[in-house]
């Protein structure tokens, strides 16, 4: 999509003043940014780049695009996606998932996908820092409005949406030009979702 | 949910009050302005009984050395604010003026990271046109305009294209019918008012019903929805304008008129009020500073050019939204800066 390609070109700029930046700060300060930026550096790519060729992500990709949020996430950001693998989605059950492509279904979409996204850069090293910071849980805003809880279930990072949904962080995490990829099992939508099969 | 920031604008700014913009660099504190930027009209919105209000960051009105055009001089101009939006501002806002914090050595390394990002972020945005994305922060003692954002949910009344009849938009058959529609998505948007009310999405709108009639009592038009690229701006319902600040931040210079509408900045076709660009997210959180920051910023979230530059300290904590990084205690939580991110 030519928007797409044009505005990856404008974050191209950002690694390369990521890498001018690096190492400018002093030794003091937050472990969480100091690991992330240390331990990896972020793709030249934008999240929509990134979230066009991720695996197991193709149905939250189309779903982004049918939203009609090709700008925001190939522009300037930054934004953090927690993205719902495909078979996180695959428990809809795939008429649910065909429905939600179509282009009735762009709002839904467009709802679903900012319940999903939190402002700004978010590595897993940031959250598991915060975690262990604040006693165990820490929260995050969405656009959406909502929020996310994060916590740790034994080994794994979980999310839990304050509608009661909740998922787990599955995967590796992708660092974008302008944000943050992290997969997660579920949708982090209301309950009745996870019950879609059964209604209507 | 997502809430409308209805907000209001105007802004009556006066050198020395309140707020903030951090001085990166050199350590010049900027001079602080407060007020509001001038938006669109409000008036469905602002009479709804479901609005709330939101604050948000400051606004760089001009940019230092930079020429401004017809609009950034309207803008620099004081505004008189609306006596309803100076109601709802609640008063002038606290002063902070930031120091320097660089320690001695710092400033020559800064400049030349300056110098360095201007020569690599050329880029070409989506319309052709060669704009800059630039990391450093600007030292300026311009003024600097405080945005007051409102929330808006649901538009009392009927939408366009339904005729208020009975007591709602709808025919009863046709009520009935949308009371019906789709309710495994309706609970996809979040709302905040409480109450029993039930929603329903329906043809790029979300529809407040009256419990127990049926009837539609409010409405909202949706993003990816009525509020879609290639639709008309929906009549009757007004976003509103965004400052020049964002539309700086996320490097749009296309001649569109920018809207803010429930969370999301639109690019709008002047000519014929057509949407022609979904541009950017928005939380419209509230951050003042002087006051506690807003909850859900657990987790630092600094963009990654910035991180080197504004990590947490035992002083210090920073944290990222809409465009703006902010300086917190992290004792008090309360606001102690908020960082413009332009040149």
């Amino acid at each position: 999509m030519p928007v797409f390609s044009k505005r990856a070109m404008a974050a191209l700029a950002v690694p390369l003043m990521a890498l001018t930046l690096a190492g400018c700060g002093s030794g003091a300060g937050n472990d969480a940014a100091a690991n992330g930026t240390a331990a990896e550096r972020p793709s030249d790519r934008t999240l929509a780049d990134q979230l066009g060729s991720a695996d197991g992500l193709d149905t939250v990709n189309d779903l982004a695009r049918n939203a009609g949020l090709e700008d925001v996430l190939g522009g300037i950001g930054p934004y953090t996606i927690f993205a719902p693998t495909d078979a996180a989605f695959k428990a809809m059950g795939d008429d649910r998932i065909s429905e939600l492509k179509s282009d009735a279904m762009k709002a839904q979409d467009a709802s679903l996908m900012t319940a999903h996204i939190v402002p700004g850069f978010l590595t897993t090293q940031d959250i598991e820092n915060a975690i262990a910071a604040n006693n165990g849980a820490v929260e995050m805003t969405t656009m959406a409005d909502g929020k996310l809880t994060f916590s740790k279930e034994g080994g794994a990072l979980v999310v839990t949406a304050d509608n009661g949904a909740k998922a787990t962080l599955t995967g590796s995490q992708t660092l974008a030009s302008n944000g943050a990829i992290h997969p997660v099992s579920a949708l982090l939508l209301p309950t009745e979702v996870a019950q879609a099969k059964t209604e209507q | 949910m997502r809430n409308v920031l209805l907000a209001t604008a105007a802004l009556a700014f006066s050198v020395g009050a309140p707020a903030i913009a951090q001085d990166h660099g050199k350590g010049h504190a900027n001079d602080h302005g407060n007020g509001n930027a001038a938006h669109g009209p409000e008036k469905h919105a602002g009479k709804s009984a479901d609005e709330g209000k939101r604050g948000g960051p400051p606004e760089r009105v001009r940019e230092h050395g930079a020429k401004p055009g017809p609009q950034d001089r309207a803008r620099a101009q004081p505004v008189r604010a609306h006596p309803q939006m100076a109601e709802d501002r609640g008063g002038p806002q606290p002063v902070a003026r930031i120091q320097d914090r660089l320690v001695p050595g710092q400033h020559k390394q800064q400049e030349k990271v300056r110098r360095e990002d201007r020569r690599d972020a050329g880029a070409v945005n989506d319309r052709g046109r060669h704009f800059e994305r630039r990391a450093s922060i600007v030292r300026d003692n311009g003024p600097i305009y405080r945005i007051e954002r409102v929330r808006q949910r649901f538009v009392d009344g009927c939408p366009p294209g339904l005729a208020k009849k009975q007591d709602g938009c709808l025919p009863p058959g046709q009520a009935k019918k949308l009371a019906s529609e789709r309710p495994f998505y309706s609970n996809w948007w979040r709302r905040l008012d409480g109450g029993d009310a039930n929603y329903r999405y329906d043809n790029g709108y979300l529809y407040r019903m009256r419990p127990g009639t049926n009837t539609v009592a409010s409405y909202l038009p949706l993003l990816g929805g009525a509020l879609s690229v290639g639709n008309v701006w929906p009549s009757g319902f007004s976003g509103t304008q965004v400052p020049a600040y964002y539309r700086q931040y996320y490097g749009y210079d296309t001649p569109y008129d920018y809207r803010y509408a429930d969370g999301v900045m639109y690019g709008v076709n002047p000519q014929n009020n057509m949407i022609e660009q979904v541009a950017a997210l928005l939380t419209g959180d509230n951050w003042n500073v002087g006051q506690p920051m807003p909850s859900g910023y657990g987790v630092y979230n600094v963009p990654y050019q910035y991180r080197s530059q504004y990590r947490d300290t035992p002083q210090s904590m920073y944290r990222y939204s809409d465009g703006y990084i902010y300086q917190v205690d992290p004792t008090t939580r309360i606001v102690q800066a908020a960082i413009q991110l332009l040149t």
